[in-house]
């Protein structure tokens, strides 16, 4: 009786599949999504050879799913299949450069006020807090409304007005970077301010900004597929995601799988980003990394 | 109090006198030409010189500045270019039926988010946990007009449950007003549900997260040594500390929840900003745009000092001492 | 006696560590009985008070009984949570985080009372307000209505423990309850704490590191050392011929030579950390320290002894003053020039793992600091603090936290310091760990000539390291006096630091019945003397202007008009 064993841990953990936004699951599972993803964009002008764009036979308008068209046709009877393989080179290509540029600037800004005198940073901040005032969207739209719409436009918008949650994130990290006392130490050794930030605080901001990055992809994602949606975005031919969900709105009850199908395909997308970086988030957090030593 | 909400309004009235800049920045920054971008394309020299005149294009800049600022100050952006109308009243139209959207999808979202957080915490590692996180995961990650259009195909045209769009049926004005009301929910059901679902999961994680830190406090230890039963830790002890952070987080998702509304608005034909907007990207019509622009900022500085002024209110940390800067 | 808890053959480690933390441990305690539970750091002392009560973190895992009154705790009727409270009960360690910042004081403690004594919302509200005034708080009344963080560090834990006596527990547990407050407000708590527990014939299990408190609480002391119980004094000898402060430096102390230069000197130095009308945390210090000389700077928290140590070593820009090293102004902070000067004056930091950056190993840490990475050096660095040539690859979380503070010190020694700056280097140390480092320090201090200023809280550490104090106050030094004739303190306050001290409460009979007198926190505003108003030895001119810093006899200083005047310094009657 005195032997007896009590085990006060955790009770049958539940089946893997279901813990997907765990740690190192969801770091897995974020990764396959996205590589398959990748893997599709790349291999486009193979899995779904010539132009998706090229108009099909008249008698193969608004088919449903069937053999020979796995997501049916459109209404110009081309094959959804191979338009859904070629639109995510757009979705893949205009959220990874935008997210680019938005950590690239949003980094930038947040070290420079981090580190820089105070009144610069209080300088950039009011700048920031004021470009936060805007809803992204109707900045973008104003911009968008000023010129004529391209991809790369869209990208550049999309990335000129998403740096600024970047920048108050490493801001934040880097001012309590500079606090540590191991900062702290290191400027009493007598290190040049450049080799303590180099040494000492730069390293340490990593994390935040990678998991920063994998979020930002799937939020620019969004971003671009909604203006493409409005004919904002990438113009024909080029195929995106948003503009097929577009151009099959008005059949929307006689042919919903022109809608569902890209959208399904886009939400996949994203949650591949999103578990990405919560996998991220999950293996470079530091507290959770000291909390996993100890064990 | 006073002299911080001094402090802070004085704040927010910067930060209106730079976002009034930064509207105007950016359209005259702009390569080229407002009226080159294709506006009036279709309009020969004269008109257009006329509608130059008309717009203070020919200005010198400084006096551009001054008219737009005293534009946005008197609520007196010109006309139209699409409908010929003031642009004030063609924006006015549209603040009313977007915050109506806005704020019923936030209560709906803070509601589904406290559920979700608080389910996820109190079976915390289990099935349920695992299973209410996955699903506002995916809901996420879906773009929501995408969304929008699903909800529209299987509620309204499937199902016919709510209307298929627009903020009122067509013959409302002859309608009860007892019956009038039913039909604007109807027709706010499906737009409001898309804006609450696409997004509660965000905040949901925070206070999860909140929550989670919280329990894993000292003095829920030590109110568990004196006996306290689990749920009340979890919904007196630790829930306080969870939503008193949403206060300030309301504020930031502002923003987000007027750009979602942007969305949804277009896929519901909801005559709100974010449709006037849109349908005068089609037309070129600049001046509203930026109208709608200055105004979504206006809302949102308003509701982030309303946010502050509440955590202030809130939370018996700074109520009484906090000096606490904006 | 009734046996109440009984912990026999109690395993409990974490899942994927190679030892258990606990291993095989049994502990029995009487109806009524006080048992101090003394063991260092890391020793397992916490996830026993846990696994005693049913709530040990869920990564841990558990073998061996927990008996409630005979009865295996987990299967006892309604389970551990019907025991909690009523039968057992805890009162944690922090008082800053053991208290729900977001609700009330009365909220908090008539929980308990509502629920464990079955009283009514007003006739719990009225328990408490007796309660509080049973264990001396201030003003019961308002206090059900004040929030957490208006109260002090040792109001708190008052209140920790009302609502711990709330539940009416027949056994309490109390985790380190004063290890972080201030020995004078240690005595203040451990007095009500002692009364509250004889008068309802309540058992204790008072958990602590430190030998000295035990003659204090308890009838009954056991030790806990590699998991298990290895030695029972009785508790009323347990300090006998234990602890009367013994000196590290052996020797005597060192005099200033007459045409030495200080290593380091501060003149009128003032340190605010907000805006220019603040109050200062330091309020105008004039210091010198001297090659191979340690300086111990005393006092309590909030006194000021850490903004003064930060800004000597330059790591915080002081509002007005001077710091010099070696004759050289230490002003600006910018340029190679002033980074050279700040070489000499090396700082050690209480934590020492936070101190170090976690991504850098030991080896690229020293060579950084030296600048230059020269053959052997790494090695002879390692071997002048005691560590092995061999953790140069280790990072340092890998690392036990005495060797960490060592790697701090090699980390210091780097650069050929002139001065070196300790804040409390040891407090986060063993007892034996603790000596060791203070030894080491000594003999680097020696050896190199380097001038110390350690910094602590504990008098105790300060005495047997140092030739010289000094006791601060509100940002002030009230008094300077060599280390060795420590009993010739004369500042009231220094005296009541000295008196609080467990070691000689143990010795003081009545300590009990001693009323709690308030002493005034650093921090305020305040004209004249700070400690006006609270003080034995006040006359009108303390509250009108502050007392200058009076040298008595040489190498002795006194911020004390009226004590000065008073001969000899037992005579003074503080507590």
């Amino acid at each position: 009786m005195s032997d007896e064993v009590t085990t006060t841990a955790a009770t049958a953990a539940p089946p893997a599949f279901l813990r997907l936004n765990e740690g190192t699951n969801a770091l897995r599972a974020g990764l396959g999504i996205l590589l398959l993803v990748a893997v599709v964009a790349l291999l486009a002008p193979w899995l779904a050879p010539g132009d998706p764009s090229a108009l099909g036979p008249a008698a193969d308008r608004l088919l449903p799913p069937s053999a020979a068209h796995p997501l049916g046709t459109d209404m110009l009877g081309r094959d959804a299949l191979a338009r859904l393989v070629h639109g995510s080179r757009v979705s893949l290509l205009a959220g990874w450069l935008s997210a680019l540029v938005a950590i690239v600037l949003g980094t930038g800004v947040g070290l420079v006020a981090g580190t820089g005198p105070r009144w610069l940073d209080r300088l950039l901040m009011t700048f920031t807090d004021a470009c936060l005032s805007f809803p992204r969207i109707f900045l973008i739209l104003l911009l968008v409304s000023l010129t004529r719409p391209s991809l790369t436009l869209t990208m550049l918008v999309i990335g000129l007005t998403g740096w600024m949650g970047v920048a108050r994130l490493v801001r934040a990290e880097t001012l309590s970077l500079r606090e540590r006392e191991y900062v702290a130490a290191a400027r009493g050794l007598g290190l040049s301010p450049w080799r303590v930030g180099t040494r000492h605080v730069l390293p340490s901001l990593w994390p935040t900004v990678i998991v920063a990055t994998a979020l930002r992809v799937g939020s620019a994602i969004l971003t671009e597929s909604f203006l493409s949606f409005l004919g904002l975005g990438a113009q024909e031919p080029t195929v995106s995601w948003g503009a097929m969900i577009q151009s099959g709105r008005p059949v929307l009850l006689e042919a919903w799988w022109l809608t569902a199908f890209p959208g399904l395909a886009l939400a996949l997308t994203v949650v591949g980003c999103n578990l990405l970086g919560d996998g991220l988030r999950g293996r470079l957090d530091p507290r959770r990394m000291k909390a996993a030593r100890h064990e | 109090m006073i002299p911080w909400l001094a402090r802070r309004l004085l704040w927010s009235l910067l930060m209106l006198v730079l976002l009034m800049t930064m509207v105007f920045a950016i359209v005259r920054l702009a390569p080229g030409d407002p009226l080159d971008a294709g506006a009036a394309e279709s309009v020969d020299a004269r008109e257009r010189q006329l509608l130059r005149e008309r717009l203070g294009l020919d200005e010198p800049l400084a006096g551009q500045y001054v008219r737009w600022v005293s534009a946005c100050l008197r609520g007196d952006w010109g006309l139209s270019l699409r409908q010929q109308r003031p642009v004030a009243d063609v924006v006015g139209e549209a603040v009313g039926p977007t915050l109506l959207l806005t704020l019923t999808a936030y209560l709906l979202h803070l509601a589904l988010a406290v559920l979700a957080a608080v389910a996820m915490a109190a079976y915390r590692g289990r099935f349920i946990d695992h299973l209410v996180g996955g699903a506002g995961l995916v809901l996420l990650s879906l773009p929501g007009f995408w969304l929008g259009l699903m909800l529209l195909l299987l509620f309204a045209r499937q199902l016919g449950w709510f209307p298929a769009g627009g903020l009122q049926s067509v013959d409302a004005a002859l309608l009860p007003a007892g019956a009038r009301l039913l039909d604007l929910l109807r027709h706010l059901a499906l737009p409001a549900a898309t804006l609450a679902l696409g997004s509660y999961m965000g905040t949901a994680r925070y206070v999860r997260a909140a929550l989670d830190e919280a329990m894993g406090q000292e003095f829920i230890l030590a109110a568990r040594s004196r006996g306290v039963s689990e749920r009340r830790l979890l919904w007196r002890h630790a829930l306080p500390h969870a939503l008193l952070p949403l206060i300030t987080l309301a504020g930031l998702h502002l923003p987000q929840l007027l750009g979602g509304a942007v969305v949804v608005e277009v896929v519901f034909g909801w005559p709100g900003l974010g449709r006037v907007s849109v349908e005068a990207i089609g037309a070129r019509d600049y001046p509203v745009i930026m109208a709608t622009t200055f105004l979504s900022a206006v809302l949102v500085t308003a509701g982030s000092l309303l946010a502050d002024a509440g955590y202030r209110r809130a939370d018996p940390r700074v109520r009484l001492t906090g000096p606490g800067t904006p | 006696m009734n046996e109440l808890l009984r912990l026999s053959g109690l395993t409990v480690g974490f899942a994927g560590a190679a030892l258990p933390v606990l291993r095989g441990l049994d502990l029995e305690l009487a109806e009524g009985e006080a048992v101090a539970l003394v063991g260092a750091s890391g020793s397992g002392k916490t996830l026993l008070a846990r696994a005693a009560l049913g709530l040990l973190p869920p990564e841990a895992w558990q073998q061996g009984q927990v008996n409630w009154r005979g009865v295996e705790a987990r299967l006892a009727p309604g389970g551990w949570g019907a025991l909690r409270g009523r039968g057992l009960t805890w009162l944690p360690q922090e008082p800053l985080s053991g208290l729900n910042p977001l609700l009330t004081v009365g909220a908090q403690v008539s929980e308990a009372a509502r629920q464990h004594q079955g009283l009514g919302h007003q006739d719990a509200l009225r328990f408490t307000v007796d309660l509080l005034a049973e264990l001396q708080l201030p003003s019961p009344m308002e206090l059900l209505y004040a929030w957490p963080h208006e109260l002090s560090g040792g109001m708190r834990q008052r209140v920790l423990l009302a609502a711990a006596l709330a539940c009416g527990p027949e056994l309490l547990i109390a985790d380190e309850p004063t290890s972080n407050l201030d020995t004078t407000v240690q005595r203040d708590l451990l007095a009500v704490l002692d009364r509250a527990r004889r008068a309802r014939g309540m058992a204790l299990l008072f958990i602590t590191h430190d030998h000295d408190l035990v003659p204090l609480v308890a009838d009954r002391c056991v030790e806990i050392s590699d998991g298990r119980l290895v030695e029972r004094v009785s508790g009323r000898h347990a300090h006998e011929g234990a602890r009367a402060p013994h000196t590290v430096r052996g020797a005597a102390p060192r005099l200033v030579p007459g045409n030495a230069a200080p290593a380091l000197s501060a003149r009128a130095l003032v340190v605010r950390h907000g805006a220019a009308e603040s109050v200062p945390a330091v309020a105008g210090v004039d210091l010198d320290l001297w090659p191979g000389r340690s300086v111990g700077l005393v006092g309590e928290s909030a006194a000021g002894k850490s903004s003064l140590a930060r800004a000597l070593a330059g790591h915080l820009r002081p509002s007005s003053g001077v710091v010099s090293v070696g004759c050289v102004a230490a002003g600006s902070d910018r340029g190679a020039a002033a980074r050279a000067a700040r070489r000499r004056v090396q700082m050690l930091f209480q934590d020492a793992g936070a101190s170090l950056n976690p991504r850098q190993r030991v080896g690229d840490t020293l060579i950084e600091a030296a600048g230059a990475a020269h053959p052997g050096m790494v090695s002879r660095l390692l071997a002048e603090v005691g560590l092995d040539e061999a953790l140069a690859m280790r990072h340092p979380h890998a690392l036990s936290g005495g060797q960490r503070q060592r790697v701090a010190l090699a980390r210091c020694l780097a650069t050929d310091p002139a001065v070196l700056i300790a804040d409390e280097p040891t407090s986060a140390l063993d007892g034996g760990t603790r000596a060791r480092v203070l030894e080491l320090l000594t003999r680097v201090m020696v050896t190199r000539g380097l001038a110390v200023l350690l910094v602590t809280h504990d008098l105790d550490t300060a005495l047997s390291f140092c030739d010289e104090l000094l006791v601060m106050h509100s940002g002030l030094i009230i008094e300077r006096a060599p280390a060795a004739s420590f009993a010739l303190l004369r500042h009231p306050h220094s005296r009541r630091l000295l008196d609080c001290r467990p070691a000689a409460l143990a010795s003081t009979s009545g300590w009990r019945d001693a009323p709690a007198a308030p002493a005034p926190a650093g921090g305020r505003p305040f004209s004249g003397c700070p400690l006006a108003g609270a003080c034995p030895l006040q006359n009108a001119s303390c509250f009108k202007e502050l007392p200058p810093l009076a040298e008595l006899a040489p190498g002795r200083w006194l911020r004390c008009p009226p004590a000065s005047e008073l001969p000899p310094p037992q005579f003074i009657d503080t507590i």
